[in-house]
């Protein structure tokens, strides 16, 4: 099913926003995840929601327990391997920077509340009634997918 | 020396935040950690802080209701957001409720010093 014009801005506003936050807090820009590594289907991540009252989505990214791993130490300034806790804590700041950097950049979407992070792993299952779009980068050396599931309906 | 407190239920933006402040030269100031506005008010009736660096979306209370609970007690301190949430609105609040500054995640160094160097921190 092709994704809806609603769910493809969502998109394209979490890609600036991932940019945005990859070249300000890491220094350096989004590339290419092909040349890094593909993804399994099994992902760890963390989304954010954006609440309103016409609408609702959640904003997220997930990689593989590695990337997950590297962006972590990567927001840590680690150089040895952090506890589970900390990486889920790293991807729930990510993650939160970016839906706050979505929400920012759709500001005629008024009166969206930032939920508090919640982390993930598997993959994502969604309704009927609801759509999910996704777009893989690479956040340095670390293949990320950018999520965007809302509401079909209201799209 | 002044002493700062930062305020983020997030241990990688509180490591953030510090990590920003060496490298905006905020060297000479003691730094503290609070996980969330309830701690962090605690830490504030205690006494001895000059600058507050708050998170807005936090568990147990948050960073509006801390800067509100802040005024009415009568805590005289510097307060300032470092928040993902940017829109007018939010910076409205904030400001309208005594905050010097919103500075909007991600933010870099410089963002930190522009705002800390007129309070005399840097």
């Amino acid at each position: 099913m092709s994704l809806s014009d609603e769910a493809k801005v969502w998109l394209e506003a979490t890609l600036d926003a991932a940019n945005e936050f990859s070249s300000t807090t890491l220094g350096f820009d989004l590339g290419d995840p092909q040349a890094i590594r593909r993804l399994p289907e099994n992902l760890t991540g963390c989304f954010v929601a954006l609440v309103g009252e016409q609408e609702s989505l959640q904003i997220g990214l997930a990689s593989d327990s590695a990337g997950c791993q590297t962006l972590a130490q990567a927001l840590f300034a680690a150089d040895e391997p952090l506890p589970d806790p900390d990486v889920s804590d790293a991807l729930g700041e990510i993650a939160n920077i970016i839906a706050g950097g979505v929400k920012k950049r759709r500001v005629a979407k008024t009166g969206m509340a930032l939920g508090l992070p919640m982390v993930m792993e598997g993959h994502v299952r969604i309704t009927d009634r609801q759509e999910i779009a996704h777009l893989d980068v690479a956040l340095g050396d670390v293949p990320v997918r950018l999520l965007v599931v809302c509401n079909r309906e209201q799209s | 020396m002044k002493k700062l407190l930062i305020v983020d239920d997030s241990k990688a933006m509180r490591m953030i935040v510090r990590r920003a402040l060496r490298q905006a030269n905020i060297l000479e100031h003691s730094v503290d950690e609070a996980a969330n506005g309830e701690e962090a008010l605690e830490k504030l009736k205690a006494g001895g802080y000059d600058l507050v660096l708050a998170d807005w979306n936090m568990p147990q209370m948050n960073g509006i209701d801390l800067l509100k609970s802040v005024k009415s007690s009568g805590i005289s301190v510097h307060f300032g957001f470092i928040t993902s949430e940017g829109t007018g609105d939010i910076r409205e609040t904030a400001m309208t409720n005594g905050a010097q500054f919103l500075i909007v995640k991600p933010f870099t160094p410089e963002a930190i010093f522009e705002v800390l160097k007129p309070l005399g921190y840097a």
